[in-house]
């Protein structure tokens, strides 16, 4: 059976109580589901967890379905384009800071899906290279920005 | 509530007949009981209880939303 994507997250929205309306992007790698809600707020939830854990539970859901079921993207009214935006304007603004300097910059402790943001902004850059670090005390690693030779 | 933890959970496991949920309130809250087969309950779990948390924090969420708060309880029954 494929995976239904969009009908599997606006289920998930209606059981839970939050009417709304589910579209389909297709996106670079996979597949964006942008949730339009009147409460989205709520839905984000602090520092974007509720959406987090919403995006994981679709994402059981969908593998459940099919084991081969690409991997989605929930967003809600552009909260994680606009967070992307943020990030992908950080690492600019830190590879500037190296590239002037010269030194290392140490960014604070990220998940892994916002590394990977991180890192993808500066991929092509020449003068850039990115290393994640384990910190103590926390789950996530922080990024170091440091000059290639 | 209810609904939305039965259509996860029994989207979840390889047994989805042997899934129950009670209802119990406790301390002004809702917590849904749910009962599975033995080899579901990792499943329901997740790594790092990543799956009951991530079910957890919706439910709290849906819930706020009617002014209600209610959560989920893994029971294993003895044998």
């Amino acid at each position: 059976m494929p995976a239904e994507p969009k009908l599997t997250l606006e289920k998930i929205l209606e059981l839970l109580g939050f009417p709304a309306t589910v579209e389909e992007h297709p996106v670079d790698d996979g597949l964006l589901l942008d949730v339009k809600t009147d409460d989205s707020g709520r839905l984000i939830g602090r520092q974007g967890q509720t959406l987090s854990d919403l995006q994981y539970i679709t994402n059981r859901l969908l593998f459940q379905q099919d084991q081969n079921a690409p991997k989605v993207m929930v967003d809600v009214s552009g909260y994680r384009a606009q967070a992307r935006e943020a990030l992908v304007k950080k690492a600019k603004d830190a590879a500037e800071k190296v590239r002037r300097w010269g030194e290392v910059v140490e960014l604070e402790p990220m998940s892994a899906f916002d590394r990977r943001i991180i890192h993808h902004a500066l991929k092509d850059d020449p003068d850039i290279e990115t290393q994640s670090v384990e910190v103590e005390g926390t789950e996530k690693k922080a990024m170091l920005l440091r000059p290639k030779h | 509530m209810q609904a939305f933890l039965e259509y996860v959970v029994k989207g979840l496991v390889a047994k989805p007949e042997a899934v129950t949920i009670v209802p119990v309130a406790r301390e002004g809250m809702t917590i849904y009981e749910l009962r599975l087969d033995p080899a579901d309950v990792g499943k329901i779990i997740g790594r790092q209880g990543q799956t009951i948390n991530a079910l957890r924090s919706l439910l709290l969420a849906g819930s706020a939303k009617k002014g209600l708060r209610c959560s989920v309880e893994i029971v294993e029954d003895r044998k």
